[in-house]
């Protein structure tokens, strides 16, 4: 009971999380959706961005960056609601997925395959 | 063999009565020396004797000396002996003395009495057809004559008394001669020239020069003759050694007419502990016990014939091989087993004495056949080298159950089973038996050895037992021309079996279970050794081939050849495993517990000599591995102790693929280099994940500081990074060790995990060089270091909560690390051995959410206990277990 209340919770900060993701994204050269786009970059189950395998390092600094952003929020979240940080990314990384267009590179449990149609 | 002395000795007393005989006519020429050949001839004339004397010296008034003296006679033939008998007496050197009385005095004064004795240099008589010849050196003969003067030229001669003491003649014949021969021949006219029976003895048979094993032989005999039975010389008492066992026959019946006998050797309760082999105090046999047998023996024609004899052992007979601790280690049981008394039974055996086949022995065997041990036992004709001056033999052995009567002396006694089959031929001559091409075959199995009391490594030295349990097996072994193999043996151990390794202070360590309740240790073993013979050398021993299926894998040794004389050198082989099942087998003692599985394979290549062995690169993996437990001994602690006192030191390693490359000095310095695929070290504070730990470890390299166990060049991996050590340097004895721990790649994260807290993420990696001390086991660290590697990211995530009870200083902190992207961490750390340490961490960098991203430098520092910090982590735990023990025990 405690915990699913805890994790709407957190669900219903995610959403707003994601909305702050786009205002907040810095003026990169290569953005991340263009970067998922032209497989650069990849979302990972852990509610991070990874490289897909055999992509050029172009989007590492953009990975690296939104992943230090992304964690630093998961955190807040995760403190204010008692929860690892793991937790709160994994629940992320559901909220991402569904929005994902298919053919972007996701990794789950630890294998790396594109989204399907 | 014997035989012969029987048929010598009545024809010796023969000549020596004829002899007599022939002291008449020199009596006549005692009488009348002046005369000499002329006397004697007059004498002889027309009668059978022939004397020729020369180099008659100057008669003195009471004897004279002679060259030499040659006297021939022949005597008829008679109701017993069917051809008559030339006899050749000559004597040499002789002298004869003489002292001549009146005793009759005025009485009777034509009647003298002649004391006469002859002493010569040497006697020879040779009868002819007989063809033997007696020798005796130094005789005395002694002869009473009374002498009665009678008109004309030749007086009368009455002997009243002859006596010739032998001592030490021989009778020769061809290849035989019997030796050391006595006997006291005494004839009076009184008596009727009877000869009384006297003690005749024979010290030896020699046969081709060479000593045979019939000796001392001793008969009781005289002239009388039974009536009934005229022609029969009967010797009684008689006693002979028959390979130094003595053997006796009430009774001897010689017949002069058929030259033949037939009677029985005895041999009754012989203490084999009496024999000369057993007495040798180089020699390392033993025996116990007495052997008793019956020899009928028939003789005709020169031919000796064995029929059935047996000899038996009674109850605890045996031969006993000793070690060279004096203690023993073999024996072979001759007494009864299963009712059956008997070593030899239905002895048969045809022995010809003096065969004139020139390849033949003096005594040639020509036939022996018997039972032996269940089984049978010929032998082929007995053939003799003249230019060797040796014997030879073969012996057909078949199904002789000697391994049956094999018994191992130790506690228990281990069983020995099998029949032998096979041919041995010997030679015998000065070296004794010498064992010529062998060929035997036999399936040898064994059951109850002790296995602590095989040879081996560390039995010599090891006060406890280097071993436990029995093996049994079987090898159906064949040995030929000086190779012996094995095909298709087997050993099995029963269950409890090991082998034991013990520590300095003699505190069991390790050791290998070997019961094989179910399956066999070794089998398919398969071997072969030749024994190479090398001139005026010790013989080489060369391996052939060793393998076996051991454990379910296979084991090969490679050949090498061992010469006795180079043992300094060594002996060079290499053990070859391939998938042997031996991991399970291995258990640990004392604090440890191995709890192992997998198969073993790789090489060993050893070296053996006299001062020990030396392994150069071998080799031994495993795709198996398991856990070792250490649980050191700790005194009972209360719950309370045990709750809030320092953790219990149990700990498990688990490990995976070991793989070892060792080599080791004959001066037991050894240098091993290991790789694991993983070690993971587990106690109830938690776990500790090493992949692929691999390094060098030097033991005993220093013989100055022999507790010290060196490592180096050692590397694992540990939290995604790896940690390294150069070289450290682990005295046992003192339990001191100091060396500088690096690490390399380790995720912060990790290290923040290893700290319990969950609040802080962070990012990126560092490295530390960590300087270690280890006094007495305990720990302390002096300056080390951990920087960071890359930029990276720390977050402490604190709830708006926490940041409003916070105060000032701490809540700028708190906000600063919400998201604090570093460019540069440092760290030092230090720990006393109490376990306080100091751990100061500098970063720098910035936070983009904090006063809008400006350069920010944070100083920390951490003081706490890091065993307390431990210790508090294994609480929980430790309640748990303490919980669940008390529920066990009040469930009971």
């Amino acid at each position: 009971m405690i915990g699913s209340f805890v994790r709407s919770a957190a669900a219903k900060t995610i959403v707003l999380l994601m909305l702050s993701f786009a205002a907040a994204m810095p003026a990169f050269a290569l953005d991340l959706v263009t970067a998922r786009a032209q497989g650069l970059a990849g979302e990972v189950d852990n509610g991070l961005l990874g490289i897909p395998p055999g992509a050029a390092s172009d989007a590492e600094g953009l990975v690296v960056t939104i992943n230090n952003q992304r964690r630093a929020e998961y955190a807040k979240i995760a403190a204010q609601n008692n929860l690892s940080l793991d937790v709160v990314g994994t629940m992320m990384f559901e909220k991402i997925y569904v929005r994902l267009p298919a053919g972007t590179w996701v990794q789950v449990k630890g294998q790396w395959k594109k989204k399907g149609g | 063999m014997e035989e012969k002395r029987r048929i010598s000795a009545p024809k010796l007393i023969l000549a020596a009565l004829l002899f007599l005989a022939l002291l008449v006519p020199v009596s006549a020429w005692l009488s009348f020396p002046w005369y000499a050949q002329a006397i004697i001839d007059r004498a002889l004339q027309g009668k059978p004797f022939h004397v020729r004397i020369s180099g008659v010296g100057i008669p003195g008034p009471s004897g004279i000396g002679f060259r030499r003296l040659d006297v021939s006679f022949t005597t008829p033939a008679d109701s017993c002996v069917s051809s008559p008998t030339t006899w050749r007496v000559s004597v040499s050197g002789g002298k004869l003395g003489w002292s001549i009385s009146n005793p009759g005095g005025k009485t009777d004064p034509a009647l003298f009495q002649a004391d006469l004795r002859l002493e010569a240099d040497s006697l020879r008589l040779n009868p002819d057809p007989a063809h033997y010849i007696f020798h005796d050196n130094r005789p005395k003969i002694d002869m009473k004559l009374d002498i009665r003067r009678q008109n004309g030229l030749s007086p009368e001669f009455l002997p009243s008394s002859i006596a010739y003491t032998m001592d030490s003649a021989s009778v020769t014949r061809e290849k035989l001669r019997l030796s050391g021969i006595s006997y006291r021949i005494s004839l009076t006219r009184k008596l009727n020239w009877q000869q009384l029976p006297d003690t005749l003895r024979i010290a030896q048979l020699y046969s081709d020069g060479n000593i045979s094993p019939v000796g001392n032989f001793r008969a009781l005999f005289g002239s009388k003759r039974d009536p009934l039975k005229p022609c029969t010389l009967l010797l009684s008492n008689c006693s002979v050694a028959l390979f130094a066992m003595h053997a006796d026959s009430d009774a001897i019946e010689y017949d002069l007419k058929d030259q033949s006998t037939r009677f029985t050797l005895r041999l009754a309760e012989i203490p084999l502990d009496s024999l000369p082999w057993f007495r040798s105090p180089e020699r390392p046999l033993r025996a116990t016990g007495k052997l008793s047998g019956s020899i009928p023996i028939e003789f005709r024609d020169s031919t000796v014939l064995v029929r059935n004899a047996i000899l038996t052992g009674e109850r605890e007979t045996r031969v006993v091989y000793l070690d060279k601790m004096k203690k023993s280690r073999f024996s072979i049981d001759l007494g009864e087993e299963r009712g059956s008394k008997d070593i030899l039974s239905n002895l048969n055996a045809t022995i010809v004495l003096n065969s004139r086949n020139n390849n033949q022995a003096g005594i040639g065997i020509e036939h022996l056949s018997t039972l032996l041990f269940g089984g049978t036992l010929d032998m082929a004709p007995l053939l003799f080298d003249p230019l060797k001056s040796e014997y030879s033999l073969s012996l057909e052995m078949k199904d002789v159950r000697l391994l049956d009567r094999l018994r191992y002396h130790d506690a228990p006694k281990g069983a020995f089973k099998g029949a032998i089959s096979g041919t041995l031929p010997l030679t015998y001559g000065k070296k004794g038996f010498v064992p010529g091409n062998l060929r035997l075959s036999s399936t040898a199995s064994f059951s109850g050895i002790p296995l602590r009391s095989i040879p081996g490594p560390g039995s010599a030295t090891q006060k406890k037992p280097f071993a436990d349990g029995t093996i049994s097996g079987t090898f159906p072994v064949e040995y030929a021309d000086a190779s012996l193999r094995i095909n298709n043996g087997t050993i099995s151990a029963t269950k409890g079996s090991a082998l034991f390794f013990y520590d300095k202070e003699n505190r069991k360590l390790l050791s290998v279970d070997l019961g094989t309740p179910k399956s066999t240790l070794l089998n398919k073993l398969n071997a072969s050794a030749t024994i190479k013979p090398a001139d005026g050398k010790p013989p080489q021993f060369v391996l052939n081939t060793l393998s076996a299926t051991a454990l379910d894998g296979n084991m090969q040794v490679s050949p090498f050849t061992f010469t006795p004389g180079n043992f300094e050198r060594g002996i060079p082989f290499s053990v070859k495993l391939d998938n042997v099942n031996a991991l399970e087998r291995l258990r640990l003692h004392g604090d440890f517990k191995a709890s192992l599985k997998g198969t073993l394979s790789g090489t060993l290549p050893v070296t053996v000599n006299r001062n020990g062995f030396s392994i150069t690169n071998a080799r031994l993996r495993s795709t198996g591995g398991g856990t070792i437990s250490v649980k050191p001994a700790a005194p009972e602690r209360t719950a309370t102790e045990r709750i809030f006192g320092a953790p219990a030191q149990d700990a498990d390693y688990t490990f995976s693929a070991p793989d070892l490359r060792f080599s080791r000095r004959m001066n037991g310095s050894t240098d091993i280099d290991f790789s694991l695929k993983e070690l993971q070290r587990k106690t109830a504070g938690g776990e500790l994940d090493l992949q692929v730990p691999q390094g060098s470890i030097a033991l005993w390299s220093d013989r100055k500081r022999p507790d010290v166990v060196t490592l180096t060049n050692f590397s694992a991996g540990i939290f995604d990074g790896t940690a390294e050590i150069e070289r450290v340097d682990y005295d046992m004895g003192k339990k001191t060790a100091s060396t500088t721990l690096k690490l390399n790649n380790i995720p912060l994260q990790k290290l923040l995990d290893l700290q319990g807290t969950k609040k802080i993420y962070a990012t990126g990696t560092v490295q530390g060089s960590i300087p270690v001390t280890m006094t007495d086991q305990i720990i302390e660290i002096n300056d080390g270091a951990m920087n960071a590697e890359t930029n990276g990211q720390i977050i402490y995530a604190t709830s708006p909560e926490e940041r409003a009870a916070a105060n000032q200083g701490l809540r700028t902190t708190y906000e600063a690390l919400s998201n604090f992207l570093y460019v540069e961490l440092l760290s030092s750390i230090s720990m006393a051995p109490d376990g306080k340490s100091i751990i100061t961490i500098r970063l720098k960098g910035n936070n983009p959410d904090f006063q809008t991203g400006r350069p920010v430098e944070l100083n920390l520092n951490v003081e706490q206990n890091l065993l307390d910090l431990m210790r508090s982590l294994t609480i929980p735990s430790n309640v748990e277990q303490i919980i669940s023990e008390k529920a066990l025990k009040s469930g009971k």
